[in-house]
């Protein structure tokens, strides 16, 4: 299924969100592999003890489509190592626009930039990075252009 | 079995900011508290709870972490309260990514060590901490004396941190806690609790290291000084009533994690000697006939310990008011609340001491919503058996249980007999050595000295 959605990416300063880039187009949802948050063991007499964790986790890809100075912004950005997003649609999620994840960036170097058309400005994006799935805690009045 | 644990925490920086985090926060955190060194069971085990953590702190670095104090608080389930984990000082802290930081951390026993101080700008006083207090004045409870080091302890640590009060000493409350586990091991005389005295002379009490003295207390009082989860320091013992029984079950013991020993801990050595002027020696001990079958035998000693030495010098020597004829009052408090009585009626004393305890060595990772405490005893409930012991030795971590285990060693092994001989050998070389020189030395006056009185291949020490 193609989506097309309009997403912010920002990243922390200081306790409140700065606006790293807006309006990116968010143009695949890509499957994602959802982890539970928590360990467990299994006990002696066979039973299984459970902790669970606040946030289940997902490997996931973001895929969007920007132009060069949002994709220059957005890569840059990649090097503080979390990121948060806001409108961006996760398979297997309620689709809350005002839900805002946070990402936590595992691979720099797997950060893709693909050239569309450099005539339209136009590039495909693809940022690999770990989710946290429960985590909603910041609201948008705190962020900062 | 779900069990919900969360995590709740503050940094007090030295600056005098404060940063709190959450179970959000933390990727991992464990504590370990141990009364015990090793596989090996003892009296009078002095050793800091280390505090190990992976934590995200924002808006700081590593150079401010360290030094900084931690507050760690631990809540299961739907309890609306947390209770706190402990009281930690950060030793070392690195950063792994971004704001991921790698925090060791231990809790006020750590201030005890000489290491924790410059010698150097600390002054003379640390140079000897026996030597100080003998010149201070003598002679307290041994919960007294510990109150009395908490407080040099903390002036050393405001003479380098500027910082007052750090560390506190709680007295162990028998109208809180009930009997003392020990009551037996404090000695009393017509009533009440004997002093102990100070003494360097036997160059026992020679040290630098304020946790030397804890330790000799703790030996005194057949147990061992740990800081509770509030932070203060105090004195533990095995079987500690106050803890009452953790019940554990086989549904709470992770898989493979268990191991239990088939012989139980027995001591059937108790002796105590004290040293002081040449020649006089005084010693009192208890035997018990080994149980070689089920029971490891043990062996409790009490030397070189310059409170037992004052405690000779005061009541046998006779520099005190009172005489007694013997170190015996002192054995018998190890004696009592250590043997296990196999005749009932010895002492029946309910919520006793240690000789109404198990030490059982075993070790097992439990995942229970409970809290568990050095020196607790303990009931496991593994392959249809029912075992009972003590903890000496526990390991919290964060969202993945408990590992709880019971020092002792079975000193019928071969290993273990032949390290015991030849850590006694060396130690009565040494000791034989010390008196064939001693006997070579003679006391000679100056004036003597002078007119060449001397026999040239003897020594002497001028007085």
């Amino acid at each position: 299924m193609v989506i097309m959605r309009k997403i912010n990416i920002y990243r922390e300063v200081s306790g409140s969100l700065v606006l790293v880039s807006a309006d990116l187009i968010q143009i695949e949802n890509a499957d994602i592999s959802r982890t539970p948050g928590g360990r467990s063991f299994t006990m002696a007499d066979g039973s299984v003890t459970f902790y669970p964790a606040e946030n289940d986790t997902a490997d996931f890809t973001l895929i969007i489509e920007c132009s060069g100075s949002q994709a220059d912004a957005v890569a840059s950005a990649v090097r503080f190592g979390k990121l948060y997003f806001s409108g961006m649609r996760v398979a297997g999620t309620a689709a809350d626009s005002s839900h805002v994840f946070t990402g936590f960036i595992t691979e720099q170097s797997a950060v893709k930039i693909q050239e569309i058309s450099s005539a339209a400005d136009l590039y495909n994006l693809r940022i690999p990075m770990k989710l946290l799935l429960s985590d909603g805690n910041y609201v948008l009045s705190e962020v900062t252009a | 079995m779900i069990i919900r644990e969360f995590l709740s925490g503050s940094i007090f920086f030295r600056n005098g900011t404060q940063k709190t985090f959450d179970d959000s926060s933390v990727i991992s955190a464990s504590v370990r508290r141990q009364a015990c060194s090793g596989a090996f069971f003892d009296i009078g085990g002095v050793f800091a709870a280390q505090l190990t953590m992976k934590c995200r702190i924002s808006g700081t670095n590593s150079f401010r972490l360290r030094g900084a104090k931690i507050l760690l608080y631990s809540r299961y389930g739907s309890k609306s309260a947390f209770s706190q984990i402990g009281k930690f000082w950060i030793t070392d802290a690195g950063k792994i990514a971004g704001e991921v930081y790698s925090i060791t951390a231990l809790d006020a026993v750590g201030w005890l060590d000489s290491s924790s101080f410059d010698a150097s700008t600390s002054g003379t006083v640390c140079d000897n901490v026996a030597k100080y207090f003998e010149s201070q004045g003598n002679g307290y409870t041994i919960q007294s004396w510990c109150s009395l080091l908490t407080e040099f302890v903390n002036s050393l640590i405001y003479r380098m941190t500027g910082e007052p009060n750090v560390l506190q000493w709680q007295d162990f409350d028998e109208s809180v806690n009930g009997v003392y586990t020990n009551h037996f091991a404090f000695p009393s005389f017509g009533g009440g609790e004997l002093f102990y005295f100070l003494s360097t002379e036997s160059g026992s009490g020679l040290s630098d290291c304020p946790r030397d003295l804890f330790r000799h207390l703790a030996r005194l009082a057949g147990g061992f000084i740990f800081a509770n989860e509030s932070g203060k320091l105090t004195l533990g013992q095995f079987g500690m009533p106050e803890f009452g029984t953790a019940e554990i079950s086989e549904s709470q013991i992770q898989a493979d994690s268990c191991e239990i020993a088939d012989y139980e801990l027995q001591m059937t050595i108790a002796s105590v000697q004290s040293e002081i002027d040449r020649g006089i020696h005084d010693d009192a001990s208890f035997t018990a006939i080994p149980d070689y079958v089920s029971l490891a035998p043990m062996r409790i000693q009490l030397d070189a310990n310059p409170f037992l030495d004052g405690f000779t010098a005061a009541y046998i020597r006779g520099d005190g008011q009172q005489i007694y004829s013997s170190l015996a009052v002192i054995v018998d408090g190890i004696w009592y609340f250590h043997h296990r009585f196999r005749t009932a009626g010895d002492f029946t004393e309910e919520g006793g001491y240690l000789g109404q305890c198990h030490m059982r060595p075993f070790s097992v990772t439990v995942h229970a919503a409970l809290r568990f405490h050095i020196g607790q005893k303990i009931r496991i409930a593994y392959q249809g058996e029912v075992f009972e012991s003590v903890i000496t030795s526990l390991v919290w971590n964060f969202r993945g249980g408990w590992e709880l285990s019971c020092a002792g060693s079975d000193s019928r092994t071969m290993a273990d007999a032949l390290r015991m001989n030849r850590a006694g050998k060396s130690l009565n070389e040494s000791r034989d050595r010390c008196i064939t020189l001693g006997k070579r030395i003679f006391p000679l006056s100056q004036e003597d000295y002078n007119s060449q009185l001397h026999d040239r291949n003897t020594l002497y020490i001028i007085i």
